[in-house]
């Protein structure tokens, strides 16, 4: 039985890091999956956990956002983003964003590309997203961006691991 | 040593003393179906194997409905009786909602793009069924799926139930609005062993 569900990459930082890039996808499988375990370096009042695909900076990502906070669930949306998030950001000492990308049909040329996304933080919120690149590009590359408010970047420790999954 | 396909030519490794050891993959594809030009109304994963614990449906899906958003209809083994009940936490991007639906003629898993959106836009599913062979409980789904669409769409995470205790051997998928997939649309199916 072939091996369905592969490893592409993986990468810990060493160091503070200010994005994470996932170049030269293979695009033999079906799916992908991203597995991001990630803080900011620093403790800044905000901060997110971004999303690009084959570098595009232009506006052509949106979401689809809910959330429970501990006291209530919440909805939103972006529309019209330079990229997309995934999380917001642990604020408790040590804690790490996990969040669960699974991107379907990633190499098709025909569609958008759409992502389901869950993200747990433990301290602030657990949420769950659906979220559009408006292109019908196949994805080579995936760009992991932090957002907050030092810049200050990924903490070391935080983890990206990226997956594929073949289909029959 | 490896060993070399007389029907392909690819090259493996043996299970030779010496080389190293093999472990079997512990999530298999079983099948995948997708939608060609002409659309589909139904999508059937027939002489499922049992010798899974779990199930995975992974789905990329559109819908052909023009009055608004679909939903996935879900049934096992042919039961289309009133077997079948399912509950839903949702956002639309303004409040989060829930919701659920007893006694129904099949699960239904929100929500499914359709021709109501913008050309281009599919909905993203990871379904799992679990421990689908147990004849000892009813059989339970659970869903995180939906789409957007820059300025419209849901985010759902759904659970299902099916009131029966019969091992899952196939599984229907439809348009709960009796409309098409549309073209492109995929529907695969993954086995995890225990």
């Amino acid at each position: 039985m072939p091996v369905t569900y592969e490893s592409i990459a993986t990468t810990t930082a060493t160091t503070a890091s200010p994005a994470i890039t996932f170049t030269s996808i293979p695009q033999t499988f079906t799916d992908l999956i991203l597995i991001v375990s990630v803080r900011a370096n620093s403790t800044p009042t905000s901060f997110g956990t971004g999303i690009r695909f084959n570098s595009d900076t232009g506006t052509n990502y949106s979401r689809t956002v809910t959330y429970g906070s501990g006291s209530s669930a919440v909805s939103f949306r972006d529309t019209n983003q330079t990229r997309f998030f995934v999380s917001s950001g642990p604020t408790a000492a040590s804690t790490f964003n996990l969040i669960r990308l699974n991107i379907p049909d990633y190499s098709n040329t025909t569609t958008y590309k759409q992502v389901i996304a869950r993200n747990d933080d433990i301290s602030d919120v657990t949420s769950m997203s659906a979220s559009l690149w408006r292109s019908t590009n196949a994805i080579t590359s995936i760009t992991v961006t932090p957002f907050d408010d030092n810049s200050t970047g990924f903490a070391v420790g935080s983890s990206f691991t990226l997956y594929g999954i073949k289909a029959a | 040593m490896a060993i070399r396909s007389l029907k392909n030519g690819t090259y493996s490794r043996s299970l030779l003393v010496g080389n190293a050891y093999y472990l079997p993959p512990d999530y298999e594809s079983i099948a995948t179906q997708t939608v060609g030009s002409g659309g589909a109304s139904s999508i059937t994963f027939s002489s499922i194997p049992s010798t899974y614990t779990h199930l995975q449906l992974r789905a990329f899906v559109r819908t052909t409905r023009t009055g608004g958003p679909d939903i996935l209809g879900v049934r096992y083994n042919s039961d289309s009786g009133n077997n079948y009940a399912d509950h839903l936490l949702y956002g639309d991007g303004s409040s989060a909602q829930v919701d659920k639906d007893t006694t129904y003629p099949q699960q239904n898993v929100h929500r499914i793009s359709s021709d109501a959106d913008t050309t281009g836009i599919f909905s993203g599913f990871v379904i799992d069924i679990l421990d689908y062979t147990n004849t000892n409980k009813y059989t339970t789904l659970r869903s995180l799926g939906g789409y957007d669409a820059n300025g419209s769409g849901r985010i759902v995470s759904n659970s299902g139930l099916w009131m029966n205790t019969n091992a899952v051997s196939s599984i229907y998928l439809f348009s709960v609005y009796s409309e098409n997939f549309k073209q492109y649309s995929r529907f695969s199916l993954y086995g995890i062993k225990g």
